[in-house]
């Protein structure tokens, strides 16, 4: 099914909720495709001796159409965790858990298959799109080879089409030019899109972007998210976006699921989290965002620093840093709690309990 | 790109003009009187002022040196004190035998190199990388009149297999085999410290390369790890042209040793025995053909970089 040129169409978008309804134009398919499902995902990684456990038993969901962001900052296993899902780590990590998109078990088919799955139903978009493409080749050749390599096109002379076709949709003003460009001819946010047209070019089931916003100035990095929303409603995938800006966490969510050294504190739908927050340290964090009205050097900071790579604790990880801390908290680690339907918080402390939850980690569907 | 070459061109003409001096001066100042070196200890003051006019070693230096250059430019490069012949005729006869010895080391010694340098790269931490890099390190630590003579000791005189010296066989000699035959223990010679730098070069290149991000980003498009191998290689090519740059110099500066102790009939034996016999006009001329070819080697490799690499043609 060919799709329209994204940004010509000026058919309403309406945020949150389901995908509009049109009349005119067959609706995106959302038969056949899978959700993302992660149940107690771990990663650890042996080096000389050492074993630095950078991702703890963490669960979620993503559902079609869906947004989940995974908040935290450096070092707390946000990007790990996205990367495992796809299998990119090397012999020396090791991934435990479950990880099953519709039928597929992730990290169980053979490493034919994950390729087969890689860049066709699950897509990556990298950090940096400086560094994520060739340097030496065209853009254009670059989206063909996937186009090719998954088979999603006939011949060379139909893939070209398509890729000239993505590459409009990702809102580039002259794809023809753009598809005979090398990289270092695109500016920054040119080359975001090319990476992006990239990503959606086999129409995956799911996309995870890891901080794909980062590497750009501040005004490319609001339109890119705003193709990335127009894209995701428009080809019905769910989005995995990884994140250390609260501000593009509240911008495009609709659950975030917030980690803390490895694990995660709290999740929820997106306002409810940045609202509302009910772990410390969402609160600690959020109250660190700076205003305008900031006076210079009265910057808020979180006391202390998370725990080191490899460093391990029988608690809570935020325990050493958090102005509610108990004794319990340093001897067994707190469990999620239902703060309110499809809000959990680990932490026990601030939160009453009135029913603590199995594993079950955050889900898109519970606002669905 | 014709306008990127030209400029390369016009980049080379104060190189060679420099050189042309260094090589004039540096023969002026070498002790050594060409004049009685020919005439002999017994030569009559008249003779040599006689022979000294003929040569026009009378006239002031830099008067000699734009003659020199003026015949140079019109591909008269004199004629030989020892030998009498004409100078540009040696010269392209030894510079073809020397091409062609510096060709066959310049194979085994990009293709050991890579071989090496890639093994050592990608089976980092394994057996195979360790016995790579210590290949590597011992190659480029071997000096290379030592092997050449261990080589003619143990091989040549030894087995008998390959002959010790020259280009082909006096008698019954010519065509590929026996030029083969003979080529084989000098352009190994040559080869084995240019084969050990391109080792180790390359294994950082490709190393480099590896952990690049778009090595991963294709691993995340579902590419094969064979596939990303071919991306990786082609992008090791810009570093490759710059060491075969490189090297491809040293070993136009080494076959000197190697045709020396071989025999080969190239420009550096024929620069070493016209030393020798203070014979300046080949002495002169060789280093210029062997500047000139310097020159040359590198106006192809940045040809071919810019070729390859898209962004050395857009800062250039």
């Amino acid at each position: 099914m060919k799709r329209g040129m994204l940004l010509t169409d000026n058919r309403p978008v309406t945020s949150g909720g389901t995908s509009p309804a049109v009349p005119d134009q067959p609706s995106p398919q959302t038969s056949g495709r899978g959700t993302l499902m992660v149940r107690e995902l771990s990663t650890t990684f042996r080096s000389s001796g050492r074993e630095i456990r950078a991702v703890r038993s963490v669960s979620f969901e993503v559902h079609p159409g869906r947004t989940l962001v995974l908040l935290g900052e450096s070092g707390s296993g946000k990007s790990v965790t996205a990367r495992a899902l796809m299998r990119l780590h090397g012999p020396r990590a090791v991934i435990q858990g479950d990880v099953t998109l519709g039928e597929v078990d992730l990290l169980g088919v053979d490493d034919a298959t994950m390729r087969g799955i890689r860049g066709a139903r699950v897509a990556l978009v990298p950090q940096d799109p400086s560094a994520a493409l060739d340097p030496l080749r065209r853009v254009g050749g670059q989206i063909t080879e996937v186009l090719r390599l998954h088979d999603v096109v006939p011949d060379k002379a139909a893939a070209r089409t398509r890729a000239i076709e993505l590459l409009g949709q990702v809102g580039i003003p002259d794809p023809e030019r753009a598809f005979r460009s090398y990289p270092h001819e695109l500016s920054g946010g040119m080359r975001q899109r090319v990476v992006i047209a990239m990503g959606i070019s086999c129409d995956p089931e799911v996309i995870i972007a890891d901080e794909p916003t980062t590497a750009l100035d501040v005004t490319v990095q609001a339109q890119i998210l705003d193709l990335f929303a127009e894209l995701q409603r428009r080809l019905d995938t769910a989005l995995l976006m990884v994140t250390h800006d609260v501000g593009v966490a509240a911008d495009i969510a609709d659950e975030v699921a917030v980690m803390y050294a490895g694990s995660i504190v709290e999740t929820g739908p997106a306002r409810e989290v940045l609202e509302r927050p009910r772990h410390p340290y969402t609160q600690a964090l959020l109250a660190a965002i700076p205003t305008p009205d900031v006076a210079r050097g009265e910057l808020v900071a979180i006391a202390g620093s998370p725990p080191m790579a490899g460093e391990d604790f029988p608690g809570c990880a935020f325990a050493g840093r958090c102005p509610f801390v108990q004794d319990s908290c340093r001897t067994s680690p707190p469990p999620l709690v239902v703060v309110e339907s499809g809000h959990l918080a680990a932490c026990p402390v601030i939160n009453p309990v009135t029913a603590t939850t199995p594993v079950v980690g955050p889900s898109t569907e519970s606002t669905r | 790109m014709i306008s990127f070459l030209l400029r390369r061109l016009l980049a080379a003409v104060p190189i060679l003009i420099g050189v042309s001096i260094v090589v004039f001066i540096t023969i002026k100042i070498i002790p050594g009187d060409p004049v009685a070196s020919l005439l002999g200890p017994t030569s009559t003051p008249e003779a040599r002022a006689a022979l000294e006019s003929r040569l026009g070693l009378d006239q002031p230096l830099p008067v000699q040196y734009l003659q020199w250059v003026w015949h140079l430019l019109q591909g008269d490069l004199g004629t030989s004190i020892s030998k009498q012949t004409q100078v540009l005729g040696l010269v392209l006869d030894a510079f073809w035998n020397t091409l062609i010895l510096t060709a066959f080391a310049a194979i085994l010694a990009f293709a050991m190199g890579i071989a090496l340098g890639a093994v050592a790269a990608l089976r980092r931490g394994k057996a195979v990388a360790a016995l790579g890099n210590a290949i590597a390190l011992i190659s480029i630590s071997l000096p290379q009149y030592s092997v050449g003579l261990l080589l003619i000791i143990y091989i040549a005189t030894g087995t008998g297999l390959l002959p010790t010296a020259g280009m082909y066989d006096a008698i019954g000699g010519g065509g590929w085999g026996d030029l083969f035959r003979h080529i084989i223990l000098p352009g190994v010679t040559a080869a084995l410290v240019p084969a050990g730098i391109i080792a180790r070069m390359f294994r950082t290149t490709v190393i480099d390369v590896m952990s690049m991000d778009f090595i991963d980003a294709l691993r995340a498009r579902g590419m094969s790890e064979r596939r990303i191998l071919l991306h990786a290689f082609h992008n090791t090519t810009p570093t490759l042209l710059t060491i075969a740059g490189l090297q491809l110099g040293y070993l136009l500066g080494g076959v000197v040793f190697v045709e020396t102790v071989f025999s080969w009939p190239g420009i550096g034996l024929l620069v070493f025995q016209s030393i020798a016999q203070r014979d300046l006009p080949v002495i002169q001329a060789g280093v210029i053909v062997s500047a000139l070819a310097f020159v040359v080697i590198n106006l192809v490799v940045d040809a071919l970089h810019a070729t390859i690499d898209p962004r050395m043609r857009a800062h250039s």
